[in-house]
């Protein structure tokens, strides 16, 4: 039970303080303006503290203070009239009638205050209790979209879909550790993924290290694994970055990110500093095939500390109402960071929503139809020309179906196999390229590489590729560490992305790169480049469209075959009959089994056989897509043949 | 595989070539490359002709002038084959190449010389479609001076 006193001061209205057989006498009498009143000494202890209601024969006061058998009052009140008493008059609490209107008049007042809302307490920021909301709808946005005060929401109730994949870096499809070294300050950027989903570059001569870790992870979330960052920038206006790339066509759907349009974006990651001092800044940019890139970004900010923080972007509206919806195709989430130290960074999170959210990571579904891979004889299974091949400097002779090679040393030798021992048999390949790499070998003016042509200057072939972002992925065995990797290529505009490289394991690994063919490339390649000399296995090529790398998936074996015969077919003479008058011009029509994707080369491998026919007369007078003519001379009247003359007679080629 | 140009000597005129299929090596003067032969019996000036030199080798390749199995390499002997025929091509296939490639008998070396680009270019283009022409505006100016000094 509360004591009088405490009721009180928990009150804005003033009530009497009460209490029950109050009564005493006036040890003098006392004139009508008198403010104060003595009683008979020692009855005053039991009237309660002030202030409280007294009477006195018709006349109601209000003492204001009591001391000792003294009281203070204020003459005339409850509607009552000042007037002279004598001594010995008695004076008492009774239950006058400001007792109970008293209390009438504050719960009326506080009817009346509810209702209009004045009588509501001010807001109070409870900063140390912990408050628990139930059945409450909790607005914590105006119609404007700002934050009404900061608010934490409860995991466990408000539920986010993180727009990131491996926002916790938990997933390493690439390698463990990836370096960008130092250049020098004019090198310009060098871009190179870091791990899934992410890319790392770096400008000029700052160095850049992002690797797996588990010493550094985040405490306040689950977290298996972290990212730890390696950071040395020099000049002062450079920086190294860290990034996401959310297209249209990928892990998103075609038009999802027009649904980004006008709504606010809050990004949130966790960072500690380990070591040295480092700033961070936050980026969330968009493209645009009509005006390009557009981006927002938080001022660069000094990391201090040991321990994790968390740094947001919130409620930033980075696609505009006014833009066109079909014309944006991509989208970025950055960390840049400058200064020299290590960073330890983990889930970040990237929602649609005013207020960043704790991190929750994303599962991606896969979509039920594999990509379709744009590498032609991915699996190295087709091999028209021959198993065995020896190619000499760079000159680009082809092996494989669609793989051509070249060392960039021209004394340098590649000795390419088509070999069924090495392939990567638990992807189910038969065939793999054993390819043994001789001479003095490097990454740059010594350079030997198998590659693909992918995009050329014929805009039929490979044309409505440009302007995609491809994800590369090959299985490849070697014994070299820091020799092998893979890369897309824009030669045109000679923008290179690599994978990192294969650790030299003695196993089958999956390297894998992402990277940009622009709009007007007219050269765009896939490579995997023998920076050693030594031998090495490569299997399984994919190339999709998006920037998630996928494994490889096989053709059937009919399918990888057509697509072959589009550049290059051989055949054989089909036996072909006839007569004829002496001089008399016979031709033959040879169709292709597939069609070809510029008009062919045709040469003849055999020496044809034929009867009655002036061999030097034997010419192919059409080179065509789709066929060619093979036609001769009668030499005398009569039966007239031509081949067959071997398994294989002629050869058709044809390479964008 | 076909029979592929290696390298070219400006001064002789004279292709180096590789036949792939059989690893032969061999020289050859840019007049013994014949245009092909139509179906008609009449020239194709939209293919030439490479038989390997290697005795006994039956290995010949038709060439078409939107560069077939060597794009690059192909068409740049064609633009040397054709300017050579319109400056020193034996009659009367020289006045049919410069008919076929519109160039006034009074032309001047510069007027062949961008006549022939431009006929190259457009037999390209009709054979292989927008964009199959391979040579950049480099390899045409390191042509031009080539065309010039043989002249």
């Amino acid at each position: 039970m509360v004591s009088a006193p405490e009721q009180q001061s928990a009150l804005t209205t003033t009530f009497s303080n009460i209490a029950n057989n109050v009564v005493s006498q006036l040890a003098a009498a006392c004139a009508a303006t008198d403010t104060s009143v003595a009683l008979l000494s020692g009855t005053a202890a039991s009237f309660p503290p002030a202030p409280f209601y007294v009477s006195c024969e018709y006349e109601v006061m209000w003492c204001t203070s009591k001391v000792g058998d003294s009281l203070s009052v204020q003459r005339g009140r409850d509607g009552t009239t000042a007037s002279a008493h004598p001594s010995g008059a008695i004076v008492q609490i009774r239950n006058n009638a400001g007792l109970f209107l008293d209390a009438y008049q504050a719960i009326h007042d506080l009817d009346n205050g509810v209702s209009s809302g004045s009588a509501l307490p001010a807001d109070i920021a409870y900063t140390d209790k912990v408050q628990s909301f139930t059945n409450k709808t909790i607005d914590l946005v105006n119609g404007n979209n700002t934050i009404i005060g900061a608010v934490t929401p409860d995991p466990a109730q408000l539920v986010y879909e993180n727009i990131l994949n491996n926002g916790g870096f938990e997933e390493w499809g690439y390698s463990p550790s990836t370096t960008i070294a130092a250049g020098t300050p004019t090198s310009g950027v060098k871009t190179v993924n870091a791990t899934t989903y992410w890319i790392m570059n770096s400008t000029n001569d700052s160095a850049f290290t992002v690797s797996r870790d588990t010493a550094n992870t985040d405490p306040s979330n689950p977290s298996g694994t972290n990212a730890l960052l390696n950071v040395n920038t020099v000049q002062a206006n450079d920086a190294v970055t860290l990034y996401q790339l959310i297209t249209k066509g990928s892990q998103i759907g075609l038009f999802d990110l027009n649904k980004l349009i006008a709504s606010p974006l809050s990004l949130a990651a966790r960072l500690k500093l380990v070591s040295g001092n480092i700033s961070v800044s936050l980026g969330l940019t968009y493209w645009d095939t009509n005006t390009g890139a557009h981006g927002l970004n938080t001022p660069f900010t000094a990391l201090s500390g040991n321990t994790y923080a968390t740094l947001k972007f919130e409620n930033q509206i980075l696609i505009s109402q006014s833009v066109i919806p079909n014309g944006i195709y991509q989208m970025q989430v950055a960390l840049s960071f400058k200064g020299t130290g290590q960073v330890a960074l983990d889930n970040v999170m990237l929602i649609i929503g005013a207020v960043a959210s704790i991190y929750r990571p994303k599962i991606l579904y896969r979509p039920i139809v594999p990509q379709m891979n744009h590498a032609v004889n991915g699996g190295f299974e087709v091999w028209q020309r021959g198993t065995t091949f020896n190619i000499t400097g760079f000159t680009g002779a082809f092996s494989a179906d669609r793989w051509q090679g070249g060392h960039s040393n021209s004394s340098g030798t590649l000795a390419i196999t088509a070999d069924t021992s090495n392939q990567d048999i638990n992807a189910g390949s038969y065939r793999c390229a054993a390819v043994v790499v001789a001479g003095t070998t490097d990454a740059v003016s010594n350079a030997a590489l198998l590659y693909q042509q992918v995009i050329s200057t014929t805009q039929t072939e490979g044309g409505e590729l440009r302007n995609r972002v491809f994800s590369f992925t090959m299985r490849v065995k070697c014994s070299i560490a820091n020799a092998c990797r893979i890369a897309i290529i824009d030669a045109t505009n000679n923008v290179t992305s690599y994978s990192s490289y294969h650790s030299g394991g003695g196993q089958y690994e999956t390297l894998a790169c992402t990277g940009l063919l622009a709009y007007n490339c007219s050269n765009g390649q896939i490579r995997v480049l023998f920076e050693a000399a030594g031998t090495y296995y490569v299997d399984n090529a994919m190339l999709v469209v998006g920037e998630v790398p996928y494994p490889y998936v096989p053709l059937h074996p009919a399918d990888e075959l057509n697509r072959c015969f589009r550049y290059y077919e051989p055949g054989a003479l089909k036996p072909w009959n006839g007569y004829g008058a002496l001089g008399q011009q016979v031709s033959m029509w040879i169709y292709w089994k597939g069609w070809k994707a510029v008009a062919p080369t045709l040469t003849k491998v055999s020496a044809w056989t034929s009867t009655n026919i002036n061999g030097g007369s034997l010419q192919i007078s059409y080179n065509h897509p789709d066929g060619t003519n093979i036609m001769g001379v009668l030499t005398a009247a009569g039966a007239f043949s031509i081949g067959p003359s071997a398994t294989v007679d002629w050869s058709a080629e044809a390479n964008p | 595989m076909s029979i592929i140009p290696i390298s070219f000597d400006s001064g002789t005129q004279v292709y180096t070539m590789h036949d792939q299929d059989n690893n032969h090596m061999f020289d050859v003067h840019i007049s013994e490359l014949p245009y092909g032969t139509n179906i008609d019996g009449t020239t194709n000036f939209d293919q030439i002709v490479v038989a390997c030199k290697e005795p006994d080798c039956p290995v010949v390749s038709w060439h078409p002038v939107g560069g077939g199995a060597a794009p690059f390499d192909v068409q740049i002997m064609f633009l040397r084959h054709e300017f050579y025929e319109v400056t020193a091509g034996p009659e009367p296939i020289r006045a049919m190449v410069m008919a076929l490639d519109h160039i006034p008998d009074n032309a001047n070396t510069n007027e062949k010389i961008t006549d022939v680009i431009d006929a190259i270019h457009e037999r390209v283009t009709a054979m292989d479609g927008e964009s199959r022409f391979a040579l950049d505006d480099d390899t045409i100016k390191k042509l031009t001076v080539e065309f010039r000094n043989n002249a």
